[in-house]
């Protein structure tokens, strides 16, 4: 179902998703594990989204070090190649500016935004295609 | 032990998905796997039972990865520990090595990169389990065969290397010519839990850039013309066991790239096939060189560097190791009598005290070329000063005095010296002594020579500028 589901996830979408490393995954690990492990990945990513907003309403940068310290590896996990990027960008520069910090921590908050809803559009369409099979 | 099939690995990882997503890998890989997000939850779980494996993030919310890596090495049996790590933290890494930590893989890693050591690190365990008397657990237990000494310098790289064969962490050996990095490398090897896989020596100088890739990864047949079979590389040979690069510095830039990718991933493949295969090797380097230096001129990778020098092993010169120039000799004497066939049994006191003030700027190398000399031409049981080689220690007197020291050409002006122009002794005598080294084109113990001095007055001199 998932394999199917990318395949018909919207070009715009697809700039956030590697489909060779959830291919893979769902590959090695099968696709109810893979459903699974998307669903707590889209889970940490809307938790880290709100910690990232409350860390940006703050100017808390200890926080923004400390979120996008997991976000870098996390989404390079699970194929979000552009988010992993940008995040680790972020991370492995955190004694620039605290300006110039903050300017790139709302980037990644764009960007763990527009994965969220690639990923939660593959889950859902996954769910969906998998409950019409069921029917 | 338990088998793979039972083996207990526990993840500490801050990341929800990420440890669920290592956890579905060991799972399938068929062993008993848990997640914890934070330190002290892990901690509980370990005081209850003690897992075989932990994969243990280094920056947890709670406590450091260092902390729990302690108080499990702190326990009767404690768990083969691999650290993982991101690129900012690899700093933590090294000193995770050097606490015990039996490896560390740097995030994000592959799944295969990460089975492959959690594989590793239950052999080892299985080792220290099955044989605890020929485990690394104390500092007298270290296989140290042919790698003799008593000094201060030599029990702290004994101690060093003890902690560094419990694990597979890579080790960089650094000394000069002839201080034994080879042996060093090789008691490593015997040491810990791979003296069973090979031992592969490769001399990064002494191999052609052109075929460096294939030596080093193998070729496939009609990958390049002479390629008239498939040939297994160096990493393959080494798979399970441990792979020394000597005179890593001599590497050229292009394939310390492919070298670093293959330490980043473990996995490599043959010139001509693009079939990826895993080899699980221990890495030991040496270098006569400054390897920092080296990175600082842009001649070595800092990448590469920082990934090999986990833990850096220092050997010292043999005229910086006091009374072990003798225990040595006499071990070298009882070798090459035996090899030779002849009856020699000891040294004279004045070749002993001749032994003890010289330098040996060829270091152990040429400690055993001198007796091996004397054992084949001489005969009696005892060495004596007529016994030595006629080379030996006399090219100090001989050397001919370089134009930039000739007396000359003074390095400075005396010639109406103006009492404002008048520098301090210890001023001229450093810019004299660097001059000399200059000359010698950094051959320290050939610009001593050249000054009249010892070159350990030199390195003295030098430590305290």
């Amino acid at each position: 179902m998932l394999l199917a589901s990318l395949q018909s996830l919207p070009q715009a979408e697809m700039k956030y998703v590697d489909s060779a490393v959830l291919t893979s995954m769902s590959e090695e690990l099968g696709a109810d594990v893979c459903q699974q492990l998307l669903s707590l990945f889209v889970t940490e990513l809307i938790d880290l989204s709100a910690q990232l907003a409350l860390a940006l309403a703050e100017k808390n940068l200890t926080a923004i070090g400390d979120i996008t310290h997991i976000l870098k590896n996390s989404a390079a996990l699970y194929g979000a190649n552009a988010l992993a990027v940008s995040a680790r960008e972020l991370n492995d520069n955190l004694q620039q500016a605290p300006a110039q910090i903050i300017q790139a921590a709302n980037l990644v908050q764009d960007l763990v935004g527009a994965t969220l809803t690639a990923y939660q559009q593959l889950i859902d369409s996954a769910a969906a295609t998998e409950s019409g099979v069921l029917k | 032990m338990e088998t793979k099939e039972q083996a207990l690995i526990y993840v500490v990882e801050d990341s929800l998905s990420s440890g669920a997503l290592y956890v579905s890998h060991l799972t399938r890989a068929g062993y008993q796997a848990h997640h914890f997000i934070d330190g002290h939850s892990a901690l509980v779980a370990i005081k209850e039972q003690m897992p075989d494996v932990i994969l243990q993030d280094v920056c947890l919310p709670d406590i450091s990865g260092l902390d729990v890596l302690e108080f499990v090495n702190r326990q009767t049996t404690p768990a083969q520990v691999i650290m993982i790590t991101s690129n900012s933290s690899i700093d933590v890494a090294v000193d995770a090595m050097r606490l015990g930590g039996f490896d560390f893989i740097e995030k994000p890693f592959s799944a295969e990169r990460m089975l492959t050591s959690v594989s590793s690190a239950l052999k080892q365990k299985t080792l220290d389990g099955k044989t605890p008397n020929n485990a690394i657990t104390s500092e007298g237990e270290l296989q140290r065969v042919n790698f003799l000494g008593e000094s201060l310098a030599m029990q702290t790289v004994f101690r060093l290397l003890t902690s560094a064969a419990r694990s597979k962490a890579s080790v960089f050996v650094t000394g000069e010519s002839g201080t034994g990095k080879e042996v060093c490398a090789l008691t490593l090897h015997q040491s810990g839990g791979r003296s069973n896989g090979p031992f592969m020596a490769i001399n990064c100088a002494a191999i052609p850039p052109d075929l460096f890739e294939s030596e080093f990864f193998g070729h496939v047949k009609g990958a390049f013309s002479g390629a008239f079979a498939d040939r297994k590389g160096a990493v393959e040979v080494a798979h399970g066991g441990t792979l020394f690069l000597d005179e890593i510095c001599e590497m050229e830039l292009n394939l310390q790239a492919k070298l670093l990718r293959f330490l980043q991933t473990g996995t490599f493949s043959r010139v001509g096939s693009s079939e990826v295969q895993l080899s699980d090797v221990r890495i030991v380097c040496a270098t006569n060189r400054n390897p920092a230096a080296e990175v600082g001129e842009g001649r070595f990778r800092e990448d590469l560097f920082y990934r090999l020098n986990v833990i850096p092993v220092q050997l010292p010169p043999l005229r910086e190791r006091g009374s072990d120039v003798l225990l040595l000799a006499r071990a070298i004497l009882q070798e090459k009598s035996v090899a030779n066939n002849k009856n020699f049994k000891g040294f004279s006191p004045e070749v002993e005290t001749l032994f003890q003030q010289y330098d040996w700027p060829g270091n152990i190398r040429e400690l055993q070329n001198v007796i091996e000399n004397m054992v084949v031409i001489n005969e009696g049981e005892l060495m004596t000063l007529n016994m030595l080689p006629e080379s030996f220690n006399s090219h100090q007197k001989q050397l001919p005095i370089p134009k930039s020291l000739n007396a000359n050409v003074p390095i400075v002006e005396t010639k109406n010296l103006r009492p404002e122009d008048i520098q301090p002794l210890s001023v001229v005598e450093r810019r004299t002594i660097e001059a000399a080294i200059d000359s010698c084109e950094g051959n320290i113990p050939l610009a001593a020579a050249y000054l009249g001095i010892s070159a350990s007055t030199i390195y003295r001199k030098m430590k305290s500028w």
